[in-house]
């Protein structure tokens, strides 16, 4: 049956575009404009959900986005609020938190067992016997929540986005339209922000209309054309931060918002009157009943009655009344009679009250039939972000409610949220807050006169609650919270604020206890017979409504890096790691080999032929100025005064406490200028330091991080010169260019800086050129080296081979303890220099034994069944005495060799010991002189006649 | 000589763009419908400027040097000045400069030579991923990517993030049209052009070749 009125003055709803939708497997339809909860009720339907925790049956409440019980679901969207979510052609929905359906749902058996489930009840069962506890638990686990997430739907960014603004206006009632128009007007940029769906607030549904149509019209006319206003509606804001930084929530998106200052103007909250089965389809508030009328035109029910204080002059009564609608007078509502299957109810025991208006149970009056109980006793600010931001909050006896007090800074407040009731006084509170917002960024005088004050009887009741011992009164729906679970709570000990919301999880639900909160304060202080005044509600933290996961992560932005050669890599086929945001290439993959065939085979063509490696994600600086060598004789530990133009030398950095931070090769280009390498992932981090460490000692120098302008790679090998040579304008011959020197000169063309190094135990180029021409002295090299037959490498083999040379690798073979001493880098640390960054503090380690020394080893089996991996420990009976740092198959070697820290007592060569491998299997090793391949360092010098010729 | 390539090269190449020499760079023409680029540039587009000559500068008292070139200098810390026709010369420091080469290349490599000449100046390769967004909406790109208040523009150039990365942003318009340069390091270039072209097709926009950008691109070699 439909409950659709005749056109209402300013309908929401769009006649003319039908909208079809389904529920439950049902067909229904709607217009534009209507929510999925006021086209059902148009349509009829009743219950639109189950409740969390006895599965009752729920209808529409509050209409106000805070209908908790009114949530669903469509194959890939869940929780979708029915009091919000507009309806769309095609929507399959389905009610959220039901086992069967919304009408058949099986757990609805839950209702008869509330007397075994009060509050808390799941902190004190189900522990004993501790063996069945997982069976329950995942029972819980199936029935708890709400909505099921379709884990298989395709992913979807949301755009996540920025916007800024002089002033928000929270709020578009009468008290925010007036604020931004104020603000606007003196001059400020002016984000107006609403959740409905239009600009209005309680103009377009609060009351006798006609008497506002004309202010909110001209007002509308007003901001519409406004230059310096933007509107946003159906966007909540639902947190507010420091600094005016402000989470705005609509469909799509989160909006990271700052404005330079704040009108928080986000009006009430009705509060509920609470009976027996006050929780039944048909039971609403009366906002609920007058947005159903005024934006959607349909009529809340047929018989309703309303309950109302102060009795018979609340505009909600006014109106329906006008409706035929029964008001109650001089009577509260004892208990609801519900209808077959809690279905709704079909009519109401009333009581009496007393002379402050609060229910006496014992004097039962009259009974009513009726079909719907509209409930209009009192209203909340809806302080939610005032709180967040530190408003400071007092309750107000005079008004029975809430009244803010203090405010931070850049905020304002204005309208109801401030007590006011009357149009003419929330007006001119949201002129005044607007004429204040803008004057304090410097727009406009600081406006005149004084703020109204809330005046005339208070429109709260006190304590709207009637509590027999029959039947289940709710005070919060979402979490299916009854005064009894409060009394129990208090009675438990759980009896301030903190503690009531932390036991009975009060306001913790989808509505965030918009409803709930101060009902629950006013049940514990009845229950400590104490005053409500001094009292806080708990703290208020963002976000203040459900917010979609998907919308906090947005696009998510993971910036990785590419090399300038990364097409070849990726062309080639070879399989990509991330080191730190680079990606290098791990291996080049072969069809129909393995991981470890392909790493092997690449490691073992370097030490044959001739193999080219990408290093371009080396940290590469570049270093000037008359007090270059004095800054790296401070920031490494060994000596660069000495070094000759044309020459490089390996250089150790530490922090002050003497620990290894990085290293890499420094080549002094001229007098006064160096080209230094540093690891991939420590660039910019040793960057900033040394633009730190520039500034403190004052030195006349120019740094510049070079890393990601600069492409480079290693040609290495035995067969590396013969490729190189053609390709550049200068001599590689031993004599002209000698292990660590270092060249300017031009590779075919291009402007390139050539480093002679060993990393990897070969004769080696480090060949540097300018970023964009990287690729095409790549493609080069390769073209150039067929007959060499030259081939890529990737990082593992590079790891390999310089495992095989006994080389480390920072932060691999060191730790965040790990001191040059340790790591056998005692030769590249110069004491006797003036002053380096960590001297002092090794200096003390100097004269304390090593406790711990970074040693070579080799496993007994040339390839163990367990293969011992990096951070595999070193045991010694029951005590850990070692890990192992690095470790793999050598297959030029043909055995299993790795480095690993040992206690200075078990460095002798052939000591033994045990690495526990996976599955605590002991692998027996023993200890071995490093470098483990070409000790004499004669391939990678490549020094005599005869091997310059070859 | 081999031939210099933006560092996004592959991700252009990727689009099966029409490819042609400028100089002795290689850039993307057009993307294959040259009529929507054109139309899109005064609406919403992203091109890629990363393979024009620049040049960065460290030194001391380096305004008076590049003063003694003939160049109008900067004089405030980000502000920007013209460099030849279409090119930049920007203040990213006390003692910083980055000079761009417009069409005059030649400009930019006889300074070069003139300035590694000069004791004082620190000559450093800027080898930045360069982008250009344009358009009247562009800002809805920025706002997904940018948590800068453009509203308060001081002009010259400012460094922020963008999509998570470390950029340098510059106000230029195109030919009288609304536009922003995007600099990053190159490494972040690929990244970058591809986080951008999403959001950019997202709001309407595409990528665009230089034809669009009517930057005098010689004819198509592809």
């Amino acid at each position: 049956m439909s409950r659709r009125l005749a056109p209402q003055p300013g309908e929401w709803i769009d006649r003319n575009r039908p909208v079809t939708f389904r529920f439950e497997g049902r067909p229904y339809s709607g217009f534009a404009g209507d929510t999925i909860t006021s086209a059902l009720w148009a349509a009829g339907v009743r219950v639109l959900g189950r409740s969390f925790k006895y599965h009752r049956p729920r209808g529409l409440y509050g209409l106000d986005g805070s209908d908790s019980n009114a949530m669903f679901e469509t194959r890939d969207v869940v929780n979708i609020r029915g009091d919000r979510a507009p309806i769309e052609e095609g929507m399959d929905l389905r009610a959220v938190n039901t086992f069967g359906g919304v009408e058949r749902d099986r757990l609805r058996i839950m209702n008869r067992f509330g007397r075994f489930t009060p509050v808390g009840f799941y902190y004190k069962a189900f522990h004993r016997p501790r063996s069945l506890f997982p069976f329950f638990e995942n029972q819980i686990r199936r029935v708890a929540g709400l909505g099921t997430v379709n884990s298989g739907k395709a992913l979807r960014h949301t755009p996540k986005d920025y916007a800024f603004c002089d002033v928000l206006v929270i709020g578009a009632g009468p008290a925010g339209l007036a604020a931004a128009l104020a603000a606007a007007d003196a001059g400020a940029r002016v984000l107006l922000v609403d959740e409905s769906p239009r600009l209005g607030g309680s103009l377009t549904w609060h009351g006798n209309l006609d008497d506002s149509r004309d202010r909110l019209a001209d007002a509308l006319r007003r901001v519409e054309a406004h230059q310096r206003i933007q509107t946003r509606t159906a966007t909540c804001v639902a947190g507010l931060y420091a600094d005016g930084w402000a989470a705005l929530i609509d469909r799509l998106r989160l909006t990271k918002l700052r404005a330079r200052a704040v009108i928080v103007a986000t009006g009430v909250f009705e509060q509920p009157a609470v009976f027996p089965h006050n929780d039944l389809p048909g039971v609403m508030f009366a906002g609920a009943a007058q947005r159903l009328i005024h934006h959607y035109a349909v009529l809340p029910a047929e018989r309703p009655v309303i309950d109302t204080r102060p009795e018979g002059d609340s505009p909600a009564a006014a109106l329906l009344k006008r409706e035929g609608i029964n008001l109650l007078a001089g009577r509260f509502i004892a208990r609801a009679r519900p209808a077959g299957g809690l279905a709704g109810i079909r009519g109401v025991e009333l009581c009496r009250v007393d002379e402050r208006g609060l229910p006496r149970i014992e004097q039962r009056a009259e009974q009513l039939a009726c079909d719907a109980v509209v409930m209009s006793v009192g209203w909340t600010p809806n302080d939610t972000l005032l709180r967040m931001v530190g408003t400071r909050m007092e309750y107000s006896a005079e008004r029975e409610q809430f009244l803010p007090v203090e405010l931070p800074g850049g905020v304002f407040a204005a309208g109801k949220v401030n007590g006011l009731v009357g149009l003419e006084d929330r007006w001119a509170d949201g002129l005044h807050a607007g004429q204040a917002a803008a004057s304090a960024l410097g727009f406009g005088a600081a406006p005149g006169g004084s703020r109204p004050a809330p005046a005339g009887p208070a429109i709260n009741h006190p304590y709207p609650v009637s509590d027999p011992d029959e039947g289940k009164n709710f005070v919060d729906l979402d979490e299916d919270l009854q005064v009894k679970d409060f009394r129990n709570a208090i009675q438990e000990g759980f009896n301030s604020p903190e503690l009531l919301k932390r036991y009975s999880t009060v306001g913790m639900g989808p509505s965030q206890g918009k409803h709930a909160n101060l009902m629950a304060l006013r049940v514990l202080a009845k229950e400590r017979g104490e005053p409500l005044a001094g009292k806080q509600i708990t703290t208020a933290r963002p976000f203040s409504t459900p917010v979609a996961l998907g919308h906090l992560a947005g696009r998510i932005f993971t910036p990785y890096r590419h090399t300038p050669a990364h097409a070849f890599h990726t062309e080639r086929g070879a399989r990509m790691m991330f080191a730190g945001t680079w990606l290098r290439p791990e291996y080049y993959e072969v069809v129909g080999k393995t991981r470890e065939a392909c790493i092997q085979e690449e490691a073992l063509h370097v030490r044959g032929a001739v193999g080219l490696i990408d290093v371009g994600t080396l940290g590469k600086m570049e270093l000037g100025g008359p007090d270059a060598v004095r800054f790296l004789e401070r920031i490494y530990t060994g000596r660069f005064d000495n070094l000759k133009v044309g020459a490089s030398r390996y250089g150790v950095a530490c922090d002050e406490s003497g620990v290894v931070i990085d290293d890499g090769v420094v080549a002094r280009l001229g007098p006064d200028r160096f080209y230094v390498s540093t690891t991939t992932s420590g660039a910019d981090a040793i960057y900033r330091e040394w633009q730190r460490w520039a500034l403190c000692w004052g030195l006349k120098v120019i740094l510049n991080n070079a890393t990601a302008h600069w492409g480079a790679m290693n040609l290495a090998g035995p067969r590396a010169r013969q490729v190189l040579q053609p390709l550049v304008d200068i001599s590689l011959a031993a004599a002209d260019f000698p292990y660590m020197g270092v060249r300017e000169c031009r590779l075919d063309g291009v402007p390139a800086r050539v480093l002679r190094v060993g990393f990897v135990g070969e004769l080696g180029y480090e060949i540097h050129v300018p970023a964009g021409h990287a690729l095409g002295v790549w493609n080069r090299l390769m073209e150039a080296g067929r007959a060499a037959d030259v081939r890529p490498f990737g990082v593992e083999a590079q790891r390999l081979l310089r495992l095989e040379k006994g080389h480390i690798i920072v932060s691999q073979d060191t730790d965040g303890l790990t001191q040059p001493f340790e790591a056998g880098l005692g030769w590249a640390v110069k004491m006797d220099k003036p002053f380096f960054i960590g001297q002092r503090s090794l200096k003390i380690h100097q004269r304390r034994p090593l406790k711990r020394t970074l040693v070579g080893f080799q496993t007994d089996e040339a390839r163990p069944r367990t293969m011992p991996r990096e951070n595999h420990l070193i045991i010694e009976g029951k005590e850990m005495i070692g890990r192992v740092t690095s470790i793999a198959y050598s297959p030029t070697l043909k055995r299993t060799i790795g480095l690993a820290y040992l206690p200075p007592s078990m460095t002798a060569p052939d000591t033994r010991f045990t690495i526990r491998a996976d599955g605590g299997e002991l692998v027996p090793a023993q200890v071995c002189r490093i470098p483990f391949y070409d000790p004499a360092g004669e391939r990678q010098r490549m020094t005599t006649p005869e091997e310059d010729a070859r | 000589m081999i031939a210099r390539t933006t560092p996004i090269a592959h991700m252009l190449a990727a689009r099966n763009p029409n490819w042609t020499a400028d100089g002795e760079r290689t850039v993307v023409r057009d993307f294959g419908d040259p009529g929507r680029e054109r139309a899109a540039v005064a609406d919403l587009a992203l091109a890629d400027l990363s393979t024009r000559p620049r040049l960065g500068l460290k030194g001391i008292n380096l305004a008076a040097l590049l003063a003694r070139q003939g160049l109008a200098v900067p004089g405030k810390l980000f502000a920007v000045e013209p460099f030849g026709q279409g090119g930049l010369i920007a203040r990213l420091g006390k003692e910083e400069f980055l000079l761009e080469a417009g069409s005059a290349e030649s400009l930019l490599a006889s300074l070069r030579e003139a300035l590694a000449r000069e004791a004082d100046a620190f000559l450093i390769e800027r080898e930045d991923a360069c982008f250009l967004l344009a358009g009247e909406r562009r800002g809805a790109v920025f706002a997904q990517t940018c948590g800068y208040n453009f509203a308060e523009y001081p002009g010259g150039v400012v460094f922020t993030r963008v999509a998570g990365v470390s950029c340098m942003l510059l106000e230029w318009p195109l030919n009288g049209r609304p536009a922003w340069r995007i600099g990053c390091a190159p490494s972040y270039g690929p990244y970058l052009w591809e986080a951008l072209r999403e959001i950019t097709v997202d709001c309407g926009g595409m990528a665009v070749g230089q034809d669009a950008l009517a930057l005098n691109v010689p004819p198509s070699s592809s």
